[in-house]
């Protein structure tokens, strides 16, 4: 063809623009197939890829005691997300990268507490997930929000949420700690986790091409409902110094464990709740098995000759004895010559010297007479005094929001076949219970009356305040007022005519009782639980508190034990609670 | 308008859809960058609009006719730049050397203005030597087109080299050759092609990956998954549901999505801005390469066929100056620019609709790219220029 051939060569043109609209026509249906018959599967395709539902975490409820100081709190600090191929820069050379990395290491390092080469493998790596680096230190995040975030691609800094415990060690063991999700682990972190933990809410994330996400506040959010605050009545300065002294007493027996309880002596609160060894909720690394056991709560004992109290007013009550009785023989147990003093006594006691010398054969003697001479095996006849032992609320869980409680045990009352079953249980064997359980029957000689343990005061929404205050139980009457008050003042004798010098020095009208029983668990060793029950003061308590000590190595008896922790704790206890000289209140 | 483009001489039906597609690019350049520094893009690319309108008034100027008497210089330059490139530059982080670093961190592609060059050379080869049917008159049109094909291969740049196949064929069929010499060469190259997939390093690894991903054909699979969960096989539509996820996350994820991308966007779109995809910075290079998806996400079926029609408006207002000039030169550049223009705006639309696998190419005169810009306005300054010199000013015996 002639290259100057007009016609030809427009024919020629238009033959190509005919190519050209067939290719056109080709690709517009190819763009109406796309459009309008897989518009709705794209859509969805679309979506399933570009949204994700993330977790609006709820913010955890706050404990408090109960004078408002925080024991489990929030605290925001900065979580560093960073994706390691972006904030090392793909196109760089490896060499180029490594020098990069090494500067962002060395600015990061200080801030989260790890070493730069440490930070630098993670900063090296090339998977596609963020590294999270929290950052509490308020100093620190500043400096992050001036300048890290904006400074380096691939640095994401946002706000989270960190649980602190202020007080440390102190209650460690009672307020627990978190897992690795944030729920509640242990404690009462755990068991009140129905109300601290709240519910999660939800909101749409982008997602782009290399998974990172992206939040769009046009995208709608599902706001979460915040846990709850609890308030305790533990008074975490009372709790401080129980700890103390069962540490120092801890150490200097070279026990296993040591345990106290402080109940306010009016109302059933409790003021400490304490166990050693403990843990500090906020160094993770040293928690041990030892340090979460909350003994106070979770061990239960024999109670030995501290439980003597108690039988002795349910044997006033009952009638078994009388204050106008005349001393009784207490140089051998006629029915069971297992039942034996551990100083034997050379003359017969009264009521009171029977507590006083804490006498075993006493309190069987008179316990016993609960079934009639003819009728030894009366079960019937001695349901009185298992129902006082109910009524103490031994054998139930006092129902502390706490896991693992011990109940307690004393066999039910069809198996009380011989009188030696309530010579046993006059001198606190043959029954187990725990010393919050223990605080909480002794609390009874206050008045007569039997308060369950409290330990939650209220619960209080912190956004829009709305408040639930739980109320005391009502108390079960158990012993006569004036048997109270009698038993209280034979105790107030135990410790004025008792050997241990820190009770007696006092100043204090303290009423108390030592005991020193067998593990019922180790029979064999001998080891020993020394235990301490006191109310101060004696003659209208304000308190009521119980130490124990378990296998302590370098006393026989709760008298060289307990009782000289139970002195110096009602010693450093008594400014902070306004107790003043014998029995007043400031 | 009519009366100062009158003025002027220029022709309006080639300017029109031009300037049409120009704003619908920024716009589309805006949406796909609003996260991130959408403004100073816009900003870019007025200014490579300005400066390829500045340059295509100089070169109307200076006249096509004198621009095509060095013509074989300015393609020897271009060549030459293709050739040392490689060992002047670093390759970048896909070991591609396609860009020359300016000051002020602009880059240049020399590639797309040897495509220009290439229209032109052609173009002044073809009207002194014309086609004669013969294997001696198609050797050296032939020759001229390997050349800056090699080069451009060697960048590697597989998207802009497959362009000049077309240009070389288009401007060859107006210079005369018989059909049947074309239906073969196309053949052969349909043939040659499949074949350098299996020759060892033609492609690169990540170039047969998309190429194998492209067969894995997405769109078909998105169909399967639809008429599965129709017939209420739940199971199967589940299995080829994991079909498209590993799709989504292989080596095609920028085709897949933007399949999705464009099928998602129904008759009218998520509307300006409103992409999901778009925004959930889904898609990579979607202000240069893959513009269409965010088109046809934001716009829907209205906003891709307007495309479609503007691109072919101007093909066909090019192709009309072709038909009206009088003399062969000014119609083989005319319809060397139709194809270079047109054919890789289709190529690029083919590419982000799934109908080829996927190369770098940008959609012209609507992604962003100063290099794109500045080489298509040139072509077009080549045809105003023809257009307005519609007398035999060329004709050179």
């Amino acid at each position: 063809m002639d290259i100057h051939d007009l016609a030809r060569g427009r024919i020629l043109v238009l033959r190509f623009s005919g190519l050209l609209l067939f290719a056109l026509v080709l690709l517009a249906g190819r763009l109406g197939y796309l459009h309008l018959s897989l518009n709705e599967q794209a859509r969805a395709e679309v979506l399933a890829a570009t949204l994700r539902t993330r977790v609006v975490p709820a913010q955890r409820g706050q404990i408090f005691d109960r004078h408002g100081r925080a024991l489990a709190s929030n605290e925001q600090a900065l979580r560093v997300d960073v994706w390691p191929p972006k904030l090392t820069g793909v196109t760089r050379t490896p060499g180029e990268r490594v020098k990069h990395a090494r500067r962002i290491a060395d600015l990061l390092a200080p801030a989260v507490s790890a070493s730069p080469d440490a930070l630098i493998q993670n900063l090296m790596g090339d998977k596609n997930r963020t590294l999270g680096l929290p950052v509490s230190d308020p100093d620190t995040q500043q400096w992050i929000r001036a300048g890290l975030g904006d400074e380096f691609k691939g640095l994401d800094v946002h706000e989270v949420s960190v649980r602190r415990y202020p007080w440390g060690s102190t209650a460690g063991n009672l307020i627990g700690f978190l897992d690795s999700a944030g729920k509640g682990a242990s404690g009462l972190e755990r068991g009140l986790e129905v109300w601290l933990e709240g519910s999660d809410g939800e909101r749409n994330v982008r997602v782009d091409h290399r998974g990172l996400e992206q939040v769009d506040p046009r995208l709608p959010v599902q706001a979460p409902f915040h846990g709850l605050d609890v308030t305790l009545t533990l008074d975490v300065k009372v709790q401080q110094l129980v700890e103390q002294e069962l540490l120092e007493l801890m150490n200097s027996q070279e026990a296993e464990r040591a345990v106290g309880v402080v109940l306010d002596a009016r109302n059933g609160d409790l003021l400490a709740l304490a166990s050693v060894p403990r843990l500090d909720p906020d160094r993770r690394g040293s928690i041990t098995t030892a340090g979460m056991r909350l003994g106070s709560v979770q061990d239960q004992y024999n109670p030995g000759s501290s439980f003597k109290p108690l039988m002795m007013a349910a044997a006033l009550d009952l009638g078994l004895a009388h204050t106008s009785d005349p001393p009784i023989d207490c140089s051998k147990f006629e029915y069971w010559s297992k039942v034996r003093d551990s100083h034997p006594q050379d003359h017969a006691l009264d009521l009171a010297e029977i507590l006083v010398h804490s006498s075993n054969i006493g309190m069987a003697t008179i316990m016993t007479r609960i079934t009639p001479e003819d009728r030894p095996r009366d079960a019937a006849a001695m349901a009185p005094l298992y129902q006082y032992l109910v009524n103490l609320g031994l054998g139930t869980d006092t129902g502390l929001p706490l896991f693992g409680e011990a109940q307690g045990h004393f066999d039910p009352l069809e198996k009380w076949h011989r009188r030696y079953h309530v010579a046993q249980i006059a001198r606190g064997q043959a029954i187990t219970l725990s010393t919050v359980q223990f605080a909480a029957a002794i609390n009874a000689l206050t008045d007569g009356q039997y308060r369950p343990p409290r330990l939650v005061a209220s619960v209080s929404n912190g956004v829009d305040g709305e408040f639930e205050e739980f109320p005391h139980a009502l108390p079960t009457p158990v012993f006569h007022p004036d048997t109270a008050e009698t038993v209280r003042g034979w105790m107030q004798r135990v410790v004025e005519e008792g050997a241990c010098q820190e009770m007696k020095s006092l100043g204090l009208a303290v009423a108390g009782k030592t005991g020193t029983a067998r593990l019922e668990d180790d029979l064999e060793s001998g080891d020993e639980m020394h235990s301490y029950v006191a109310m101060v003061p004696a003659n209208d308590p304000v308190v009521t508190l119980v130490l124990s000590v378990r296998r302590p190595r370098n006393a026989r008896y709760a008298s060289q034990s307990a009782a000289p922790a139970m002195g110096r704790l009602i010693r450093s206890l008594a400014p902070y609670l306004g107790l003043t000289l014998k029995g007043t209140r400031g | 308008m009519r009366a100062r483009l009158a003025a002027l001489r220029l022709d309006g039906t080639v300017l029109v859809p031009a300037l049409l597609l120009i704003t619908l690019g920024l716009a589309a350049i805006y949406s796909a960058k609003l996260d991130e520094d959408a403004g100073s893009l816009v900003v870019r690319q007025l200014l490579f609009v300005l400066a390829g309108s500045l340059g295509g008034w100089l070169l109307a100027r200076l006249g096509v006719l004198k621009l095509s008497r060095h013509a074989f210089e300015l393609y020897a330059l271009g060549l030459l730049v293709l050739l040392v490139m490689p060992w002047l530059l670093t390759p970048d982080r896909h070991g591609t050397v396609r860009w020359v670093p300016l000051p002020l961190g602009f880059k240049l592609q020399p590639s797309e203005f040897v495509k220009l060059s290439l229209v032109l050379v052609l173009a002044r080869h073809l009207q002194h030597a014309g086609v004669t049917n013969t294997l001696r008159s198609y050797l050296g049109p032939l020759l001229l087109t390997v050349l800056p094909w090699f080069l451009i291969m060697r960048q590697p740049d597989l998207g802009s080299s497959l362009v000049l196949l077309p240009v070389l064929l288009a401007m060859v069929v107006v210079s005369g050759a018989r059909p049947r010499h074309v239906v073969l060469v196309a053949l052969m190259a349909g043939v040659l092609a499949p074949a350098a997939y299996f020759v060892p390093g033609v492609l690169k690894p990540y170039q047969k990956e998309r190429i194998d991903a492209y067969f894995a054909s997405p769109s078909a699979l998105l169909e399967d998954v639809q008429e599965k969960y129709a017939e209420g096989d739940s199971e199967g539509a589940r299995a080829s549901r994991r079909e498209l996820i590993k799709l989504r996350r292989g080596a095609n994820f920028q085709q897949f999505n933007s399949i999705m991308a464009v099928g998602s966007g129904g008759l009218t779109g998520a509307g300006w801005t409103h992409g999901v995809q778009n925004r959930a910075d889904q898609l990579p290079h979607r202000h240069t390469d893959f513009i269409f998806a965010v088109v046809g996400e934001e716009f829907g079926l209205a906003g891709g066929v307007l495309v479609l029609l503007l691109h072919g408006a101007l093909a066909a207002a090019i192709l009309g100056v072709a038909y009206r000039t009088r003399e062969p030169f000014g119609r083989l550049v005319c319809v060397g620019v139709a194809t270079l223009v047109g054919g890789q705006a289709m190529i690029n639309v083919a590419i982000a609709t799934g109908m080829l696998p996927v190369t770098g190419l940008t959609l012209p005169l609507v992604s962003y790219g100063g290099s794109s810009m500045l080489a298509s306005l040139l072509a077009l300054a080549c045809v105003l220029d023809i257009s307005r010199r519609r007398v035999d000013v060329f004709f050179e015996q």
